[in-house]
């Protein structure tokens, strides 16, 4: 089925779902999707992105406004839409006394399939999602991450051009949602198919969308790329949590010399750093006025900042909806607040090699660096394989920036004559040693990290200080 | 690319059959308590027999009916629970978005609906002709109760359709199912109209057109053949189906208030 190639796949004008004697659940909302572009809707719950998308996909018909799907108006040409499109609703809408085969091949034949057509597409796509060997067991004694996986399945029978998935990983463990996203980024990637994908998850949007929109109480707040939503709060903020609480007021007067103040956990003093290199110097400063800290944090700006910035308040549940549960060493606030003073100068990483078995591999096909330097005298540049690089005090930026292969990156910063590296939302996460990381992870002589298709290795070794992160074939 | 009605019939259908038998919540009741209240009824009121007026000897001939009626009126249940499900489970919606006809969905939803309707027909019969019920009119009078019992069947199952689709909701369904019980009660599934001595209870059974579909069913088995009797059977089971038919497809549309 061909999509549609001229104007937005897209696009809502004004649109409104006023509920009887209720609220009015999408109010006002414009957006516009490209082709081909996967487009996170990200809010809390009860903000209004269930509601849009039934409306894009012909299931709720709006009180106001307008929206066309493939560039069909979604209330005069309601059938026509629903050939174009494919549909996960937010619950895996399965019967659970049949099997995957049956669902699939029931979803074919309604869509026109032929018998043999429909069988070969059930056990195309039962590959694909990866449910071969469960394909003729009953759905009702599927996990959630099966139903899901199937659930994506029946979408995508008939080809559409056009996704919507509503909340397509909410329950699920982290393998299968890593396994969802990676199916989804290859569907816009390799199929040029147009996504439309409702989330409560940061990670998710951040990761996995080209654009978001953000949506509370039924009113887009921020659109835009995740880079540059998280651009417009800019700047990463250190949080202090003081060893004596009389020290508190020197802190944050110290502290000010930083940043403007920012929100902070009860007895912690925050501000956001002007510049975000000045972590060193906000440590530094502490030591010499010898403040005692019992913590110190530093936290780069999210998505939920973005939110918070824009609504006041933290987006809903996203505290304990946090991505993994991968072990790790410690969590943030404890390695950082450890890693006073710092140790400086004594360890580089050494970009290993690429990938072949990470998406594909692309790019090491076409032999093009893609780890980038986002900082230090030589930003900007590409490095290759066996560019060694100097984790200073301030540490190392491992950016990918192959769009196919990961949109962010990692850092890599030192830590008592070791490091630690923290994902900061890679497509294929951030690995050490073969163990995805969630969280920021340690990493000693030898250990292997990996960031999007590149691998890197950790050497450590007495250097001076460096003046930046200087690679080094 | 898109299906024909034949297609989505034949698919929808196998999909209802699948799962009613699949289901041993829905077969099993839909067998069980019918035959357990034939067998109480036929071997606590045997000697309802011996009172005047009575129209037969034989307490299973008479009793047996009771079985087909309840097992017809099981299906507004059974059914209308599975349409239901499919509403509270967004199964529904998925078939919405398919290019899916709502004729389709709705005759589709009644052939598991008449798949039990025959296993409870092999069944009653089996067990009533082994309990001793014999039917008067012969093998031809078999025929014709088992066609005024599958056009019930499919009636109470397109009423449970309605139900289902008007309500949305399994425990409304599961809800309304036992009214059907007080229908059956009311009427002269029990007691011959003509021996039933309240005045009001009598009045009510006369009125409830469950009796004429007992009755209809009864008479092949008593009597041999009253057309009468017959008439306002098939009368009843087509008008059922009719008009639970007609309220069905309202609801659907109703439901169905795609864009």
């Amino acid at each position: 089925m061909a999509q549609q190639t001229t104007g937005h796949a897209i696009e809502a004008q004004g649109l409104v779902r006023q509920f009887k004697n209720g609220p009015r659940a999408v109010d006002n909302v414009d957006l516009y999707v490209a082709a081909g572009e996967i487009y996170g809707f990200l809010g809390p719950n009860g903000a209004g992105k269930s509601t849009t998308v039934k409306i894009l996909v012909t299931l709720l018909p709006p009180t106001g406004g307008r929206a066309t799907v493939g560039g069909l108006d979604v209330v005069r040409d309601g059938p026509k839409v629903r050939r174009i499109i494919g549909v996960a609703l937010q619950e895996a809408a399965l019967d659970p006394l049949l099997t995957a085969r049956e669902h699939l091949l029931l979803q074919a034949g309604m869509n026109g399939f032929a018998r043999r057509d429909a069988r070969a597409r059930a056990v195309e796509l039962l590959e694909r999602v990866a449910l071969s060997g469960a394909a003729d067991r009953k759905v009702g004694g599927y996990s959630g991450g099966m139903k899901r996986r199937l659930d994506l399945a029946l979408a995508l029978v008939h080809r559409p051009p056009i996704i919507f998935l509503d909340e397509p990983t909410t329950g699920l463990d982290p393998k299968s949602r890593s396994a969802l996203w990676d199916e989804v980024a290859r569907l816009a990637r390799d199929e040029n198919v147009t996504v439309f994908l409702t989330t409560q998850y940061l990670e998710e949007a951040d990761v996995l969308a080209d654009r978001v929109g953000i949506i509370d109480t039924g009113k887009i707040v921020a659109e835009g790329t995740p880079e540059a939503l998280k651009a417009e709060i800019g700047r990463p903020t250190v949080e202090v949590h003081p060893a004596r609480q009389e020290d508190q007021a020197r802190i944050t007067a110290l502290l000010s010399r930083f940043g403007e103040a920012a929100a902070a956990s009860p007895g912690t003093v925050a501000v956001r750093l002007e510049r975000a290199g000045a972590l060193a110097d906000v440590v530094r400063a502490l030591d010499a006025e010898r403040l005692e800290i019992a913590n110190l944090s530093l936290r780069a700006p999210t998505l939920d900042d973005v939110f918070l910035a824009k609504t006041g308040r933290p987006l809903e549940g996203a505290a304990e909806e946090g991505p993994e549960a991968e072990p790790a060493l410690e969590s943030q606030e404890a390695v950082v607040a450890r890693a006073v003073p710092f140790n400086v100068g004594a360890t580089s990483v050494a970009v290993k090699e690429w990938l072949s078995d990470v998406r594909g591999g692309a790019s090491a096909q076409t032999g093009v660096p893609l780890l980038l330097l986002r900082d230090g005298p030589l930003a900007g540049q590409r490095v290759g394989v066996g560019a060694r690089l100097i984790v200073g005090r301030e540490g190392v930026d491992l950016s990918v920036e192959d769009p196919e292969v990961s949109r962010r990156h990692a850092v890599v910063y030192p830590y008592e004559g070791s490091v630690v590296v923290q994902d900061l939302g890679s497509l294929n996460g951030t690995w050490v040693n073969g163990h995805r990381i969630t969280q920021p992870t340690r990493a000693g002589q030898g250990d292997v990290i990996t960031v999007g298709n590149t691998s890197i290795e950790v050497r450590l070794e007495a250097q001076p200080e460096p003046a930046g992160n200087v690679p080094a074939a | 690319m898109s299906s024909g009605f034949g297609q989505q019939l034949r698919l929808l259908a196998r999909r209802s059959i699948a799962r009613t038998l699949r289901d041993p919540g829905t077969v099993a009741p839909a067998i069980l308590i019918p035959l357990l209240l034939y067998l109480v009824i036929e071997a606590g009121l045997t000697k309802a027999t011996s009172l005047q007026g009575f129209p037969t000897k034989s307490m299973p001939t008479f009793a047996i009916t009771l079985a087909f009626a309840n097992g017809a009126l099981s299906m507004v249940g059974s059914t209308g629970q599975q349409i239901a499900t499919d509403i509270e489970t967004n199964f529904l919606d998925r078939l919405v978005l398919t290019p899916m006809r709502g004729a389709a969905l709705l005759f589709s939803g009644l052939a598991g609906t008449i798949v039990l309707g025959v296993i409870q027909l092999a069944v009653f019969f089996g067990v009533g002709l082994a309990t001793g019920a014999h039917v008067e009119a012969g093998v031809l009078g078999g025929l014709v109760v088992a066609a005024m019992f599958l056009t019930a069947v499919i009636g109470f199952g397109a009423l449970g359709l309605f139900l289902g689709l008007r309500t949305g909701s399994g425990q409304a369904v599961q809800g309304v199912a036992p009214m059907m019980l007080v229908f059956l009660f009311l009427s002269s599934v029990i007691f011959p109209r003509n021996l039933i001595s309240a005045d009001w209870f009598r009045w009510i059974a006369t009125v409830n057109p469950v009796s004429y579909f007992v009755e209809g069913m009864r008479s092949v088995f008593v009597f041999g053949w009253d057309a009468e009797a017959l008439l306002y059977g098939f009368l009843f089971a087509g008008a059922l189906v009719l008009l639970s038919l007609v309220a069905a497809s309202a609801a659907l549309r109703s439901r169905l208030a795609r864009v």
